[in-house]
């Protein structure tokens, strides 16, 4: 048994934790007022504590937070919906317009001699070519400047 | 009036207006691959910029266009060279691998004379 009183940490831990606590502690509480009105005083404020309401905020804090998440962008947006069936309409009708009328059209090239034909499919290609090569220079270029930033 | 209108279309080589057909489909099809090719490269470009999540500052630098305000000389200058070149060609008839060297030559110095306009121009 103990002679002196006890600490506070060896109140709390035979209020908080009995299993825990040792025998002359519990031995010094049965004989010492002091000390057991001490122990009484920390169980009144655990059963306080106990009986408090849980603290809460007075705004819906989920709400707050789900608005400042990231949300997972849709797959296909509405936008590109609407590009994509643009588009295979557009080579749908092209199609069509080809399978009908492509003899008819072939008639546009007969009578122009092949080298006038190939003149011009070269300098369109002269022209479009080098332009197409610098759009795609412009862009490895920028690419190469995201990896370095 | 309509008549005489009439009169000059019919008197038009039916063979130059198949020309001018042929060459607005070819440079429709072509600036339609162009354009496409321009907006995916951008398309591409965008998406990793977005996922690298850089500030504004540095995507400005990146998607900033040097030259953009130069593109009227740059089209002054191929459709210049392209003209000359079509004006010799035609004076050297009929067409034939000749044609093609004066355009050759015709389109690549306009090129050349752009990219000197643009090196001027940037120091």
């Amino acid at each position: 048994m103990k002679a002196s009183h006890l600490s506070d940490q060896e109140i709390q831990r035979y209020v908080f934790a009995t299993a825990d606590c040792e025998q002359a502690i519990i031995t010094h509480l049965q004989t010492c007022d002091h000390c057991r009105n001490r122990a009484k005083t920390y169980e009144l404020i655990e059963a306080s504590l106990q009986n408090e309401p849980a603290p809460a905020f007075d705004f819906d804090l989920a709400a707050l937070v789900m608005n400042e998440l990231p949300t997972q962008e849709e797959k296909f947006s509405i936008i590109e919906v609407l590009a994509y069936s643009a588009g295979f309409v557009g080579l749908g009708a092209l199609s069509i317009v080809i399978y009908f009328f492509g003899r008819d059209l072939l008639v546009l090239f007969s009578g122009v001699s092949n080298i006038a034909i190939y003149m011009i499919l070269c300098i369109v290609g002269m022209i479009f070519l080098p332009l197409c090569w610098e759009v795609y220079q412009s862009y490895q270029r920028r690419i190469r400047m995201l990896d370095f930033s | 009036m309509n008549t005489e209108n009439i009169n000059s279309l019919s008197q038009i080589d039916p063979d130059y207006i198949k020309i001018g057909v042929i060459v607005f489909i070819i440079i429709l099809v072509m600036f339609f691959l162009f354009t496409i090719l321009r907006n995916v490269l951008a398309y591409r470009l965008k998406n990793k910029i977005i996922d690298k999540g850089l500030p504004e500052s540095q995507v400005r630098a990146i998607l900033q266009n040097d030259n953009s305000q130069y593109v009227n000389i740059k089209w002054f200058a191929i459709l210049l060279g392209t003209g000359i070149g079509l004006f010799i060609v035609k004076l050297s008839q009929p067409l034939g691998i000749h044609s093609f060297a004066i355009m050759a030559v015709s389109i690549s110095i306009s090129f050349l004379s752009y990219h000197l306009y643009l090196q001027r121009k940037t120091t």
